[in-house]
C-alpha cells in the first residue's frame, strides 16, 4: 500500500460517511413511526402499512451500506408485521410486548453502531424469537388479503418525509424574505420616531415591535440557512482525489460541519473553496512526504478547514501545514508583472497579499489542477461577488491561512448612506476601510492622474463622485474642504471616493435592479431609504475597476508604459 | 406591420388612452396595472433623457419612463395631469409617465385602420395598430419597442 492510498479523511472514510447518514436516517425515521406504534397497539391495523414500509426500506439500505446484520433483522420483522397486517397474528398482549422488544432492540443495535461501525450485531436471537412466535400462532385465518407484499412496498417512502418537511418554492420564500426585509426597515423607521417621542405607550410598543421584527427576521434567515456540512463533504472528495492524483498524502481536519450558511452563498462558496484547496495540496504542501519528514513534519500534509459565525459573518479558514508563501517571491512576480511600484513599500502580508491582484500566477507551468489562469485573484472576485473578504496568512517553511468572511446575509447589507450633489447614495460597509473628513491642503491635482490624497503619507487616488457619476449640483472647482472621503480597498490597491457628507449608517435591504436600468453592473442594487426614496447602493470595487480604463495606475509614476489591467 | 386588433376578442378589446402631446394614444388594458400620480424618482447617473430613474412603489423599485420624450413628441396641456402609467410587459414592471390619462375604451372591430395605409417612415416603429374613435385618431402603442433597441444596445455596451 503506497503513502497516497494512506489518503483518509481523519475521521471519517466515504464510506464511513454514508454509514453514519444512514444510521441518522434510521434514528430519525424510528422516532417518526413511535406513534404508529403505539396506535398498533390499541389495535389499529391501518399503520401497519407505515411500519412496514420502515422496515422494508431499512432492510434495503441497510443492506447496502453494509449493515447485513441490521438488514437480516429487518426481514425477520418484516415476517412478523406481515403476519400481523393479515391479521393471522392478532393484535395481543404478548405479540405487542414482542413488536415493541424489536423495536427497542433495533434503536438499541442503531446506537451501537453510531458508536462503532464495526461493532459485532447478532441478530440471531431476535430473528429466532420472531420465528417461533409466528409458527407458534395458529393460522386462524386463510390469507385473504389480496395486497400482495410488494404492493405495499409501491407507496413509497416519501409519505413519511412529507410529515416532517414542506416544500416551498424558492420563489415564495424570496418574497417573504423581502417583505420581512422591509418590515425590518420600516420598523427601524418607527423606532428612529419613537425614540423623539414623549409617548411612554408609544415607545414601549415600538420596543416590543423591535424585539418582534427582529425575532421575524432571524426566523425568516433561517429558512434559507443550511448546514456547510454538504459542501465540506464535496470538498472532501476533492481533497481526497487530489491527494491522489498528486500522491501527496493528506489528512483532512474539519471543524464546524454543521455551521449555517444561506443556500444561495453555499452554491456559489463550492468553486472558490476548491481552488483555494487544490491550491494548498498543489503549491502549498511540499513535493514529497520525503521532503516533508526531512524538514521535521509529518508525512501526510494537515489540511485543517474550520467554520464558524463571528459578528454576523461566516468565517471559513483552511490551513494547511506546508511550506507557505514567500512574500519576497510574490513581491518579484508582482514587480515583473507591473502589478505594483518598487518604491511603494508593503508590510510582509500585504505583498503576500498581492497573489490576489488580478493577472497573478505563481507557476510558470500551469499544472492540470490549480492552474490554467485560475487563480487566487478569480478566488478574490468570487468572493466580492459574494460581499465577502478574502485574506491569507502565511509564515513561510510553515504553512498558510486563508482566511474567507462571507456575511450571513446577503439582502441585507450594513450601508453608509452618503450624500452627492443633493442625491443620496447608499456605500456598503464592507468595501469601506474608513472614512476621513478633508481640508483642500490634503489633496493634490497632477495632470494626467488626477486627483491624489495624502493619508498619512500615503499617496491615494480619488474621485469626486459627483464628477464621475456626471451628476450637476456640485462645483466642480468646490474646495474639498469639509467632504468626506471614503478610503476604499480593491485587490490591493486603496483609492478615495469624495461625497459633500456623510449622513449616516445604517442597515439596507439590497433590491436587485431590473435589467433595464442603465449602468446596472455599477450598482450592488437599490435600496429604499427611511424618506420612501429609492437610493442606489453604488458597488465601489465595480467603480474603480471601470474608473481603471485608460487611467495610469499612481504606482507606474516612473514607469509610464505599464498599465494597470482592468480589473477582473 | 399588420394590426393584432383587428379581430380582437374579450378583454383584448378593451384599451386605456392616453396623451402625449396632442396626440392620442392607447395601450391593451390587460397590460395596465394601475394608474398612478408622477412619482418621486431617484435618477440614475447617465441615463438617457428618457429614462426619469427608478421610483419605489410600495416596496417594490421599478423604472420610470417618459414616454412623451420618448417618442418625442413635444409636451402639450396641463402638468397636473401628468399620471404614470404602471405597465406589465411579459412579467417586466414598469412606469409610463404620459401628459395624461384619458379614459378605457372599447374600439368596434370595424374602427381599426389597416396597417398598410400608416407606413410613413421611422417613426412607426412604436405603432401596432391604429384605431378610429369619435374624431380622433388613436394609435396603438406597441409596448415591446420601450426596451428594444436603444436600451439594448446600451445595455449591451455597459456589459462590454
Amino acid at each position: 500500500m503506497n503513502a497516497a492510498d494512506m489518503c483518509f479523511m481523519k475521521k471519517r472514510s466515504f464510506e464511513d460517511e454514508i454509514r453514519s447518514d444512514f444510521i441518522e436516517e434510521a434514528q430519525d425515521n424510528l422516532d417518526s413511526v413511535e406513534q404508529a406504534f403505539l396506535k398498533l397497539e390499541s389495535g389499529d391495523l391501518s399503520v401497519v402499512d407505515e411500519i412496514f414500509r420502515l422496515a422494508h426500506n431499512l432492510k434495503g439500505t441497510a443492506k447496502a451500506v453494509g449493515f447485513v446484520h441490521v438488514s437480516q433483522f429487518m426481514h425477520s420483522f418484516e415476517n412478523l408485521l406481515t403476519e400481523i397486517k393479515n391479521e393471522n397474528i392478532s393484535v395481543t398482549e404478548q405479540s405487542m410486548e414482542l413488536v415493541f422488544l424489536l423495536k427497542d432492540r433495533l434503536s438499541q443495535i442503531l446506537m451501537q453502531l453510531d458508536q462503532d461501525h464495526s461493532c459485532d450485531i447478532d441478530p440471531s436471537g431476535e430473528i429466532e424469537k420472531i420465528e417461533a412466535f409466528i409458527s407458534s400462532r395458529p393460522r386462524s385465518r386463510l390469507q385473504n388479503d389480496s395486497r400482495s407484499r410488494d404492493g405495499d412496498v409501491k407507496k413509497t417512502p416519501q409519505q413519511k418525509k412529507k410529515d416532517e418537511t414542506l416544500r416551498v418554492s424558492n420563489k415564495k420564500l424570496k418574497n417573504l424574505s423581502d417583505a420581512v426585509g422591509e418590515l425590518v426597515i420600516m420598523q427601524s423607521i418607527i423606532g428612529q420616531y419613537s425614540k423623539s417621542s414623549t409617548d411612554i405607550n408609544f415607545v414601549r410598543a415600538t420596543d416590543q415591535l423591535s424585539k418582534l421584527s427582529k425575532t421575524i427576521q432571524e426566523l425568516s434567515m433561517e429558512l434559507f440557512m443550511v448546514p456547510i456540512k454538504g459542501t465540506l463533504m464535496k470538498i472532501q472528495r476533492v481533497i481526497r482525489d487530489s491527494s491522489k492524483e498528486l500522491n501527496k498524502p493528506v489528512e483532512v481536519l474539519i471543524k464546524g460541519e454543521t455551521t449555517e450558511i444561506a443556500k444561495s452563498t453555499i452554491e456559489s462558496l463550492y468553486e472558490p473553496l476548491v481552488h483555494i484547496v487544490r491550491n494548498a495540496i498543489d503549491h502549498g504542501l511540499e513535493d514529497t512526504p520525503e521532503q516533508r519528514r526531512q524538514l521535521g513534519k509529518s508525512e501526510i500534509g494537515q489540511i485543517e478547514i474550520s467554520c464558524f459565525h463571528e459578528g454576523g459573518n461566516l468565517i471559513i479558514k483552511i490551513s494547511d501545514d506546508g511550506r507557505g508563501i514567500d512574500p519576497e517571491r510574490v513581491y518579484e512576480t508582482a514587480l515583473k508583472k507591473g502589478l505594483v511600484k518598487k518604491e511603494v513599500s508593503l508590510s510582509d502580508n500585504e505583498k503576500t497579499s498581492l497573489i490576489f491582484t488580478p493577472g497573478f500566477s505563481t507557476k510558470k507551468n500551469v499544472s492540470t489542477m490549480s492552474g490554467r489562469g485560475v487563480g487566487m485573484d478569480v478566488v478574490m472576485k468570487n468572493i466580492r461577488e459574494l460581499s465577502g473578504h478574502i485574506g491569507i496568512e502565511s509564515k513561510k517553511g510553515e504553512g498558510s491561512t486563508f482566511r474567507l468572511s462571507l456575511p450571513l446575509t446577503v439582502s441585507v447589507i450594513d450601508g453608509v448612506v452618503g450624500r452627492v450633489a443633493g442625491q443620496s447614495f447608499v456605500f456598503p460597509l464592507s468595501q469601506i476601510s474608513e472614512t476621513v473628513l478633508v481640508g483642500n491642503h490634503e489633496i493634490s491635482y497632477v495632470t494626467g492622474l488626477g486627483h491624489i490624497l495624502n493619508l498619512r503619507g500615503e499617496s491615494l487616488p480619488i474621485w469626486v463622485l459627483s464628477e464621475a457619476l456626471g451628476i450637476n449640483g456640485s462645483d466642480p472647482t468646490d474646495s474639498f474642504y469639509g467632504k468626506s472621503v471614503l478610503i476604499c480597498e480593491n485587490a490591493g490597491v486603496r483609492f478615495g471616493v469624495v461625497v459633500d457628507k456623510l449622513e449616516k449608517q445604517q442597515q439596507v435591504l439590497v433590491k436587485e435592479l431590473s435589467f433595464e436600468v442603465p449602468d446596472r453592473d455599477v450598482y450592488l442594487g437599490s435600496s429604499i431609504l427611511g424618506t420612501g426614496l429609492p437610493a442606489l447602493i453604488i458597488d465601489l470595487a465595480k467603480f474603480y475597476s471601470n474608473k481603471l480604463d485608460g487611467l495610469i495606475q499612481i504606482s507606474h509614476l516612473s514607469e509610464p508604459e505599464s498599465h494597470m489591467e482592468k480589473g477582473a | 406591420m399588420s394590426s393584432n386588433y383587428e379581430n380582437p376578442t374579450g378583454i383584448e378589446k378593451k384599451f386605456l388612452q392616453f396623451s402625449c402631446g396632442r396626440e392620442k394614444f392607447a395601450i391593451p388594458l390587460m397590460k395596465v396595472r394601475e394608474v398612478i400620480g408622477v412619482p418621486e424618482t431617484t435618477p440614475t447617473p447617465f441615463s438617457p433623457d428618457y429614462y426619469l430613474g427608478i421610483m419605489n412603489l410600495r416596496g417594490k423599485i421599478l423604472s420610470v419612463v417618459d414616454l412623451c420624450r420618448k417618442i418625442q413628441v413635444e409636451p402639450f396641456g396641463n402638468r397636473e395631469e401628468n399620471a404614470v402609467i404602471i405597465v406589465d410587459i411579459d412579467g417586466v414592471v414598469l412606469g409610463l409617465k404620459v401628459d395624461s390619462v384619458d379614459k378605457v375604451v372599447f374600439p368596434d372591430a370595424d374602427a381599426f385602420v389597416g396597417a398598410d395605409q400608416l407606413k410613413t417612415g421611422t417613426q412607426n416603429a412604436f405603432i401596432d395598430g391604429v384605431f378610429r374613435l369619435e374624431s380622433d385618431l388613436v394609435i396603438i402603442f406597441d409596448l415591446n419597442q420601450i426596451l428594444t433597441g436603444e436600451e439594448l444596445r446600451f445595455l449591451d455596451q455597459e456589459a462590454a
